[in-house]
């Protein structure tokens, strides 16, 4: 069954002035417990194709099914909700709350959804020794390497249980070694929890990772593999 | 810390400047009104506009009586007023001669303090007290004798040898320059005038209600006599502080203006650095409407933190400026002794002071919230993202 359906998308930027379109006529769907990356040069449309999937950005036509609810039909208080619920972000430059440590980082998510304190410690704790940090909860970003923030901002993706975590260019700021133990963590919580990861990326060790990868240019899918799991 | 700064330091520079402003109001009203005129006065109806002893008043037990009825009023300071030509040596000089009983006027106007040199008057006593400045223009000293020559009751000569019982400092340098103070009885002796006095001063216990004291009493008083508080007997004095008042209030309208901005301006930064932050968190799921209220009640915690540190630290700096006025000096000094009052600057330390200041402060702290939540409810977590 899928999760994401994508119909007929486009996005144009500037569309008073001089139009860039950023999407040009988009058709997808992803199933759940995919671990796909989207690939292609800069400009290509991948980071926008990200955003709006996650309901960040709107589309100027086409639209974007998620377990049967079309984004574009949720009010803007909805959408946010939605997002909590339903969606888990990774971004490029991490994004963690610097005056919140790393388990309060985890466990923001689960207190804006209502979750019971116990429930939350235990997931957050949970998490973050997925992610192999369990003896850093206590430290802020700014006492973690980059490769530390960014297992954090994982864990924070998958503290809502999600139905899919969105992550745009994940591994952009990481070295080799930071990368390779990230890319385990998320394809190790990927067969656990069933949980479909769908990455932008440019990096071919994440490409080679993916059992699906999507390529586009000018806006535009130009190819669409699906390998099986080694 | 910014925002802390901001607010503390904004209540510091607003309650000092209100608290000059103030002080020098009451400065000025004490100086004038309560050195000498005193906040109520009862006199005969005709002696304000022709201030002569023939529209003098008799001071007896049922006029007393009445007046003390009053609940406000909580003394009498009978004085008899009149004027004379002072000489010592071939110096001479036109000079304001003021009988006084000299216990409760001392009650009203602390008078036996101002004594520098000798000393005060006893009731009966027989000497006179001059002013610093016109002792020293007649170059008379205590034990000195001052000769006067006036008119007395209904055009009856009055003069007389008096012998200079101590020197007065007034503030105010025209008092100083005219004063002959001298018992009531002797003043009566002097004007050939028994029993009667030119005005009987009141004494209040609440001067903010002198006005319905006053207008209370007149009602009751015998015919021919009225009561009048300062603000009727001093028009000018309040025409001033009124316009200095305004003038204050427009200076201070500036300061609340350079306060809001100065704090609007480590608003708007604050903001501006957790754009991206706030992107975050309205990416993830929190409500843009939640992230406003919590910045919200953030930002206002910060700026009563500041508006009490700046109220704690103010109070002990206001209090010492309070013992401590500041002398003024150049053309200030010449301009506060225009108006016959010492020049100092008195801060006051009126508690609605710190409760007005603060509240202002607080208030345009609360405005400038407007621009963070404004800024939230808009926010574009695409946008805040790239920031």
């Amino acid at each position: 069954m899928n999760v994401i359906e994508i119909q007929g998308l486009e996005k144009v930027y500037n569309e008073t002035v001089v139009p860039v379109h950023a999407i040009r006529g988009i058709d997808l769907s992803f199933e759940a417990g995919e671990f796909a990356a989207i690939v292609g040069p800069s400009g290509s449309g991948k980071t926008t194709l990200l955003n709006i999937m996650g309901g960040l950005d709107q589309p100027s036509s086409g639209r974007v099914m998620i377990d049967q609810t079309e984004l574009g039909r949720l009010s803007p208080r909805q959408l946010i909700r939605f997002r909590l619920d339903h969606i888990g972000f990774v971004f490029q430059s991490y994004n963690l709350i610097p005056v919140l440590t790393a388990r309060e980082n985890v466990e923001f998510i689960m207190q804006l959804q209502g979750r019971p304190k116990q429930e939350r410690e235990c997931r957050t704790l949970e998490l973050l020794e997925a992610v192999g940090l369990g003896e850093r909860t206590d430290s802020r970003p700014s006492r973690l390497s980059g490769g530390q923030q960014q297992r954090v901002a994982v864990a924070r993706a998958l503290a809502s249980r999600p139905r899919f975590v969105l992550a745009d260019e994940p591994t952009a700021n990481l070295d080799s070694v930071s990368t390779h133990t990230l890319l385990d963590i998320m394809e190790k919580l990927n067969l656990e929890e069933q949980m479909t990861f769908i990455f932008s990326t440019h990096d071919v060790r994440v490409m080679n990772k993916a059992r699906r990868v999507i390529t586009m240019e000018d806006g535009k899918v130009i190819s669409d593999v699906k390998r099986s799991a080694d | 810390m910014i925002t802390i700064a901001s607010v503390y330091f904004a209540v510091i520079f607003a309650l000092a400047m209100r608290s000059m402003q103030l002080g020098s109001y009451d400065n000025m009203e004490k100086n004038i009104v309560g050195m000498f005129n005193g906040y109520i006065q009862v006199q005969d109806t005709a002696y304000w506009k022709n201030r002569s002893i023939n529209h003098s008043l008799r001071y007896d037990n049922s006029l007393q009586h009445i007046l003390r009825s009053d609940r406000n009023v909580s003394g009498l300071v009978p004085r008899l007023e009149s004027f004379a030509l002072a000489s010592s040596g071939e110096l001479t000089k036109g000079v304001m001669v003021i009988g006084i009983d000299p216990g409760p006027e001392d009650l009203l106007t602390q008078l036996a303090a101002r004594v520098n040199q000798g000393n005060y008057l006893t009731p009966t006593d027989e000497g006179v007290l001059l002013g610093e400045k016109l002792a020293a223009y007649l170059q008379l000293s205590v034990n000195d004798t001052l000769v006067l020559i006036g008119q007395g009751y209904h055009g009856v000569s009055a003069a007389g040898k008096f012998p200079v019982r101590g020197l007065v400092h007034y503030p105010n340098p025209d008092m100083s320059g005219q004063m002959v103070v001298m018992s009531l009885s002797q003043a009566q002796y002097f004007l050939a005038i028994e029993g009667r006095v030119t005005s009987i001063v009141l004494d209040v216990r609440d001067r903010a209600m002198a006005g319905e004291t006053a207008a209370s009493l007149d009602s009751g008083l015998p015919p021919g006599l009225t009561a009048m508080d300062w603000k009727t007997m001093l028009p000018e004095l309040v025409q001033a502080i009124e316009s200095d008042n305004a003038s204050g209030k427009i200076m201070l309208g500036i300061l609340y203006m350079v306060i809001g901005f100065g704090i609007l301006g480590t608003v708007i930064m604050m903001t501006a650095e957790r754009r991206r932050e706030m992107g975050v968190m309205v990416a993830v799921g929190l409500q843009r409407w939640k992230l406003a209220l919590i910045t919200a009640l953030e930002t206002l915690t910060l700026a009563l933190i500041g508006v009490a540190a700046g109220v704690v630290t103010a109070i002990p700096l206001l209090e010492y400026l309070h013992r401590h006025p500041v002398p003024a000096t150049g053309e200030m000094k010449e301009m506060i002794e225009e108006y016959g009052m010492e020049a100092v600057l008195v801060f006051s330390r009126d508690p609605a002071l710190y409760r007005d200041q603060a509240l202002i402060v607080a208030l345009i702290a609360l405005t400038t919230l407007a621009y963070p939540v404004v800024s939230i409810l808009l926010l574009k977590p695409i946008r805040a993202l790239r920031h």
